[in-house]
């Protein structure tokens, strides 16, 4: 039987196409919660967060489809959509929270911290809206993870083929995550095998998502590959050439190995001042499309034509921004007693401002090359407001820097999810103002689930603790406590600025920013990454472009779903044996 | 002059990393700045040579036919597709969507820049929101077609339809305007 006649078998369906229902509401909810709790806790002992939507995506797909009977890709994309919402407040909360709990500092409001985070979904939300359209419609960034959930979404459709690449994707990869999981077998030391200086850190990551994301990304990975090789195949032979590496005991007594001490001393720092001044100097070039996307908005709430019916009214967007700052600036008031209105005003608005620039930067960086600087957007957020509440004394100033970078920390991470979810909704056809409804209807539910779990988990466990390291809130913490002893390394940022907004403004978009991250992230991360852009430059090339889409693209997002659904399967290990008290 | 403009970028580049990094607490000002103003006067080298070499004629004409080009023929495909829309199983428009736009679509994607060197960056806005438009429309069409709905399939390929005329008319506005 051929393709088109199993098609005819199936029922023809009349009336309107399911979009946003109520069933993909609940059913958001109801996956969000569990990818929330699972994905949070996770990364509590892992050290880093999952992007939920691909998992969202699956499990909807089951519940909608399998057994509510649903038949909708746009219905699941909404799904995928709320649920990633909630989950974005994992991204953001654990990243940051935990630091307090970690200082000591436990004396703070709960319920406002709550309504800070919720606060700074909806501002993160609202500001990105606008930026929709220059970011996809004009620049047509990649998004590969938006790309790989489309083709999840999709696969009931794109016929047998294209399903079994993509499953055949999934499965090697999930094989592979799985023993890398199990063995412990993370990294692959070549370098050391093949005699390299340990400055030039030949270490590959494990990982075939990462592969699969350096496919999807295409070209556009090719600068942010660079970005790492400057670094440590360039710049770290030369800083050795001029003896100004550190020896091998001196690196004993710091503690540290030669590529941690040259990622977090030396590239790092530039790193994250070249994402802002590339960030900045991009939207200063780009400055006349970013004012016709807004001007289009305008005009669509104007004319009210049935092309205006797809967009959030622009109105609605600047009444919740005015809102969600206001809550801002009385949650940064109230954070502490000895705030006082005038340095509450001012963190609230600064706050404000950053979580704008940081959406830009991390909504460009995960759209060129699905990695997300999330931490050191963060780290400059609670810079600033630590420099803002000194004077009111550690204890002060580290709550009230930790409640405002919160809300920061989640504005940032629902910024980001949109823009990949919006991505995903393009390529099915979705309506762009229901997914945001979505995003805004997913907020609030995350930072209550988070902050009920932390306090559990703490109470169970304490933050911290060998059962419960906490990784990103203990790094929070250090750099807090070194911030506060006045170790910023501003000179390193301000010249990261000025390199990233050169590389900016040669004309290569966003050549800055993706430099800048190759900076800021680890070099096997970088190498395992080449993998996928090399594959991608030759498939191309050699085999055309329309085999880079039908064969590359699924096997591609089967790559990063498989290893996704491995790592949230050892969470759900980690949350079981953990409530079983055997881990 | 192009690649001289390269060339004083990296160096620039490179000059203002290494001088950044050479010490964990400072950075050297001074070589520092000497180098980022090389590296600017790359950028300008650069910025200019391009822009010349994209509005040279040639170049230009390429890439404007290619989207004039493309973009008739995804007007015309669809134009057909949704005459014929009422003979189609529904289920078989996402084939057919598959078997007639992509490679158009990709082609018009990779030469759009040239909207806006050749009549500027609101037009290239204009044009390309119509566009995107389009073909998220088009999109949602194969969606439904997987799925299915049949009256979706004929809505949104007739709004999928609009959008690509109307970027194509305003293509053809910009021409006149331009040679004005």
């Amino acid at each position: 039987m051929t393709t088109a006649e199993i098609s005819r078998e199936r029922p023809i369906r009349t009336g309107s196409y399911p979009e946003l229902t109520w069933q993909a509401v609940l059913v958001g909810y109801f996956l969000g919660a569990i990818i929330t709790l699972s994905i949070g806790y996770a990364s509590l002992i892992l050290g880093f967060s999952i992007e939920g939507s691909e998992l969202a995506a699956i499990l909807g797909f089951g519940i909608l489809r399998g057994i509510m009977r649903r038949t909708s890709i746009i219905e699941n994309n909404i799904n995928q959509t709320i649920a990633s919402a909630v989950n974005g407040a994992s991204a953001g909360m654990m990243f940051s929270v935990p630091a307090l709990f970690i200082l000591g500092q436990t004396e703070f409001n709960p319920v406002l911290m709550v309504f800070g985070c919720i606060a700074g979904g909806v501002l993160g939300i609202a500001f990105i809206i606008p930026l929709r359209k220059q970011m996809i419609d004009f620049e047509r960034l990649a998004y590969p993870g938006g790309i790989a959930v489309a083709a999840i979404l999709k696969s009931p459709g794109a016929g047998l083929h294209k399903a079994i690449l993509l499953l055949g994707g999934a499965a090697v990869s999930a094989g592979v995550h799985s023993i890398s999981q199990l063995t412990g077998f993370e990294n692959w030391q070549l370098g050391n095998l093949i005699g390299m200086p340990q400055y030039m850190n030949g270490v590959w990551y494990i990982s075939l998502l990462t592969i699969g994301v350096g496919f999807l990304a295409g070209k556009g990975g090719v600068y942010f590959i660079v970005g790492g090789y400057v670094c440590y195949w360039i710049l770290a032979p030369l800083l050795a050439a001029l003896g100004l590496l550190p020896t091998p005991q001196t690196l004993t007594e710091m503690a540290t190995s030669m590529p941690s001490y040259l990622r977090l001393q030396l590239f790092r720092p530039v790193g994250i001042g070249m994402l802002i001044g590339g960030a900045l100097t991009g939207i200063a070039l780009a400055l006349p499309l970013v004012v016709s996307a807004v001007r289009s908005m305008q005009m669509a709430a104007k004319t009210k034509t049935p092309l205006s019916q797809d967009e959030m009214p622009i109105r609605l967007l600047y009444i919740g921004i005015s809102l969600a700052t206001l809550l801002l600036l009385v949650i940064a008031y109230n954070s502490v007693a000895e705030m006082g209105l005038l340095r509450g005003v001012i963190m609230a608005l600064l706050g404000t401002l950053w979580i704008w620039v940081a959406g830009v930067v991390l909504s460009e960086c995960i759209g060129r090359t699905n990695w997300s600087p999330l931490s050191g957007m963060t780290l400059i957020a609670v810079t600033i407001l630590i420099i803002i509440s000194s004077g009111l004394g550690d204890k002060a100033a580290i709550i009230s820097s930790v409640m405002v970078g919160a809300a920061a920390c989640v504005a940032m991470a629902q910024a980001t999810d949109l823009m990949l979810d919006l991505k995903t909704g393009y390529l099915v056809g979705a309506i762009p103002r229901r997914q945001q409804i979505g995003q805004f209807l997913g907020t609030w539910l995350g930072p209550i689930l988070v902050m009920i779990l932390i306090f559990v988990l703490h109470k169970a466990y304490t933050l911290g603790s060998d059962r419960l390291p906490a990784p990103q809130g203990t790094a929070l913490a250090s750099m807090i406590s070194g911030i506060l002893g006045g170790e910023v390394p501003v000179e390193k940022y301000v010249a990261g600025a000025g390199l990233g907004a050169l590389l900016s403004a040669s004309g290569i978009g966003g050549l800055g920013i993706l430099v800048g991250l190759g900076f800021y992230l680890p070099f096997n991360i970088v190498l395992t990454y080449t993998i996928g852009t090399l594959l991608r430059l030759w498939s191309d090339w050699k085999k055309g472009k329309q085999w880079s889409e039908g064969v590359g693209v699924p096997v591609a997002a089967g790559l990063i779903v498989g290893e996704a659904l491995v790592g949230v399967g050892f969470a759900l290990y980690y949350v079981i044996t953990g409530a079983l008290g055997s881990a | 002059m192009k690649a001289l403009g390269y060339l004083l970028i990296v160096g620039g580049f490179l000059g203002g990393a290494l001088t950044a990094v050479l010490e964990t607490e400072r950075v050297y000002w001074e070589i520092f700045l000497v180098a980022i103003v090389a590296g600017a006067a790359g950028v300008a080298l650069v910025r200019l040579t391009t822009l010349r070499a994209a509005r040279e004629a040639e170049a230009l004409a390429a890439n404007i036919q290619n989207i004039r080009q493309s973009l008739t023929r995804v007007v015309e495909n669809i134009t057909t597709l949704n005459r014929e829309k009422e003979s189609i199983h529904p289920y078989d428009f996402r084939h057919r969507i598959d078997e007639l736009f992509p490679v158009d679509l990709t082609t018009f994607v990779e030469a759009r820049e040239a909207i806006g060197h050749l009549y500027g960056l609101q037009a290239y806005a204009d044009v390309m929101s119509i566009f995107a438009s389009g073909e998220r429309y088009l999109n949602r069409v194969w969606s439904a077609s997987a799925d299915g709905y049949i009256h979706e399939c004929h809505t949104y390929l007739g709004k999928a339809r609009e959008q690509f005329t109307a970027a194509l008319d305003k293509l053809h506005e910009l021409e006149p305007a331009a040679q004005a």
